[in-house]
């Protein structure tokens, strides 16, 4: 056998590995995206089961959606908590990142608020009940926004202290020599600075809390309840489309938030 | 009146006595460096009268206000830090406008002092640019504009050409210099570079351990210096210990083991006193034979190293001591050879005689 074709038979078998991994990359595509594929397309189905191929379009499931009040109002209950457990996160977070910055025992404190994380949520759910119950605590709103700022704090503990690192001292200096006091360096320089991080781990918070189900339920009543628990009590009885709705309309305001984020800071800057 | 006065000032950090001390007076104008090792205090005094460090005891008297317990932005002094400290979330221009925007400067005069800032550091068409845009000696540029711009009482700079290379360090010596000429703006320059503090300042304060060691003129400093610290510190010099034997005036007789030396002091020195004499290389010169009327030292060759304009000569004297002679090239010294006997020689104007 000739150089050349030496040559040319390693390249062949250089492209035909190319064309396992092009396979390889396709599939975990698929896999990543075919489950909600198939929510979204059956959630505009006529069928009533849940399949890629509809028949037709319609709306009917997003009618039964809204017009059931239990899930209507676990939805906005969602929101209103994602809200609010993601601003307490981001505030509580924020403050204590740049706090322990500053500390001698930065690791020790890091690895402290970071510990949520680490610990099952089933268990941070029944601790907060029985917290709840010795002290009296109603199972409504507050108690789930404390509960929820609980898991997300870790996450803008670890993504602001990582923009700390970065930080440079001399910024807040400099501004105070040119006159600005502590608060006006906080707001022209600190937070600007800080806040691609802060948008990047307020993200996270929302949708930990949105989609948290293992917290909720011991922390909800059946008169107050939120979207995962409320979705899955629908599902345990009924087996049509009107999830894959809920899905639906979850999905597209979670891409018009990480869109509204992408103008404002961009997406890549969060990272 | 002085611009700046500082009196007995103190500061320590823990059990870290950083600043012993120190008392300073500057006029309207004047470019004062603050020189010394890492750790003799400099920028903690620096970032004294800045504001950023309080002070533990002492005054900081500013155009003849005291602004010891004053927080920095009550201050008015402008300020670059060794890194720079550009805001990396704003460009060239609101860098620049971000002190006068705080000050609720009107809009029209904060454009037309931020167009002043840049041409002033050549730096105009840069001003929609990022920091991160820019090359170091931009970025360097705009700390400086940013600090000028607010018209400072003071203007603080801290070692700020140490991020440069070499070569630009050079240049930015002359523009920071003409600049604060231009603008007659009263500076302290923080350094651990003596040839900056050099070619630099009117005024340098050499410092080490906490304490200003001494005060003068460049030229002071280099030719009349007061500590054997001060002496090695700017330039090189050749130390030789010995014991005074006469003492008359600033007039003085050292014995070096077996030699005696001619020099003079700013010092009052008594016989018998332990002394260091110190002498500038390039103030040596090198003789075949011996000559009298001033110092004298018998010595061999034992290192010659070319310098470009000057070649290095390392003479080993009859008592073992190394003396470092610099001399301009010349075909004179051809003879000089390494291995080669010779005579050390330099007179008493040459040879300080300082505190041992």
């Amino acid at each position: 056998m000739t150089q050349a074709a030496l040559k040319k038979k390693k390249k062949k078998k250089f492209e035909g590995n190319y064309i396992v991994l092009r396979i390889v990359v396709v599939v975990l595509l698929l896999y990543l995206l075919l489950p909600i594929a198939i929510v979204l397309i059956s959630s505009f189905g006529y069928e009533d089961y849940l399949t890629l191929t509809p028949s037709s379009f319609s709306f009917r499931w997003y009618e039964n959606f809204f017009s059931n009040r239990g899930l209507v109002n676990s939805f906005k209950n969602s929101i209103i908590l994602a809200i609010c457990s993601t601003l307490g996160s981001l505030i509580l977070g924020t403050i204590s990142a740049y706090a322990m910055d500053k500390s001698k025992k930065r690791n020790f404190f890091v690895a402290y608020f970071g510990s949520p994380l680490l610990i099952p949520q089933i268990i941070i759910g029944i601790a907060m009940m029985q917290v709840a119950n010795l002290l009296g605590l109603p199972r409504q709103m507050p108690l789930l926004v404390v509960a929820h700022v609980l898991v997300g704090v870790p996450y803008v503990v670890r993504t602001i202290t990582a923009s700390l690192y970065r930080f440079n001292a001399f910024w807040e200096e400099a501004s105070f020599t040119m006159g600005a006091g502590r608060l006006k360096t906080l707001w022209y320089v600190t937070l600007p600075i800080l806040k691609p991080g802060m948008i990047a781990s307020g993200c996270f918070a929302f949708i930990t809390s949105f989609g948290n189900m293992s917290i909720s339920t011991f922390l909800t009543t059946s008169r107050f309840t939120t979207m995962p628990i409320q979705l899955y009590a629908y599902a345990k009885n009924y087996a049509d489309p009107t999830i894959a709705a809920v899905s639906a309309t979850t999905l597209i305001l979670t891409t018009i938030l990480l869109l509204l984020v992408d103008r404002t800071v961009g997406i890549d800057k969060m990272y | 009146m002085a611009k700046l006065e500082i009196k007995d000032v103190h500061k320590s950090f823990g059990k870290n006595h950083v600043v012993k001390g120190i008392n300073l007076s500057i006029g309207d104008g004047e470019f004062l460096c603050l020189l010394g090792p890492s750790g003799c205090g400099k920028t903690t005094l620096l970032r004294m009268i800045a504001g950023l460090t309080e002070t533990d005891e002492g005054q900081i008297i500013i155009n003849g206000k005291d602004m010891t317990d004053l927080p920095p932005d009550k201050r008015s002094n402008g300020m670059v830090f060794q890194n720079y400290a550009l805001f990396p979330h704003m460009t060239v221009e609101q860098n620049i406008a971000y002190g006068l925007k705080r000050h609720r400067v009107p809009k029209d005069e904060t454009k037309r002092r931020v167009q002043f800032g840049l041409e002033m550091v050549r730096l105009e068409g840069l001003g929609k640019r990022y920091p991160r845009e820019l090359s170091g000696g931009q970025q360097q540029r705009v700390a400086l504009a940013r600090a000028l711009v607010m018209n400072p009482d003071l203007l603080l700079l801290d070692e700020p050409l140490s991020n440069l290379d070499a070569k630009l360090r050079k240049e930015m010596r002359l523009e920071i210099r003409n600049i604060q000429k231009k603008l007659n703006v009263t500076t302290i320059f923080v350094t651990h570079d003596q040839e900056e503090a050099l070619t630099m300042a009117d005024t340098i304060a050499i410092m080490n351990g906490g304490v200003v060691e001494q005060l003068g003129s460049p030229l002071e400093m280099y030719e009349h210096p007061n500590t054997q610290f001060v002496a090695s510190f700017i330039g090189g010099t050749n130390l030789i210990e010995g014991e005074v034997v006469t003492s008359e005036g600033n007039a003085v007789t050292v014995r070096c083991g077996k030699t005696m030396l001619r020099g003079l002091t700013n010092n009052t020195l008594t016989p018998g006193q332990k002394v260091i004499t110190s002498q500038r290389p390039e103030r040596l010169r090198l003789h075949a034979n011996g000559e009298t009327g001033g110092n004298c030292v018998r010595g061999k060759i034992t290192t010659r190293v070319y310098l470009g304009a000057s070649i290095r000569f390392v003479v080993e004297d009859e008592e073992g001591r190394n003396i470092i002679v610099d001399l301009p090239i010349n075909e004179d010294l051809e003879i000089y050879k390494t291995g080669a006997p010779c005579f050390v020689i330099w007179d008493s104007d040459d040879c300080h005689v300082l505190d041992s």
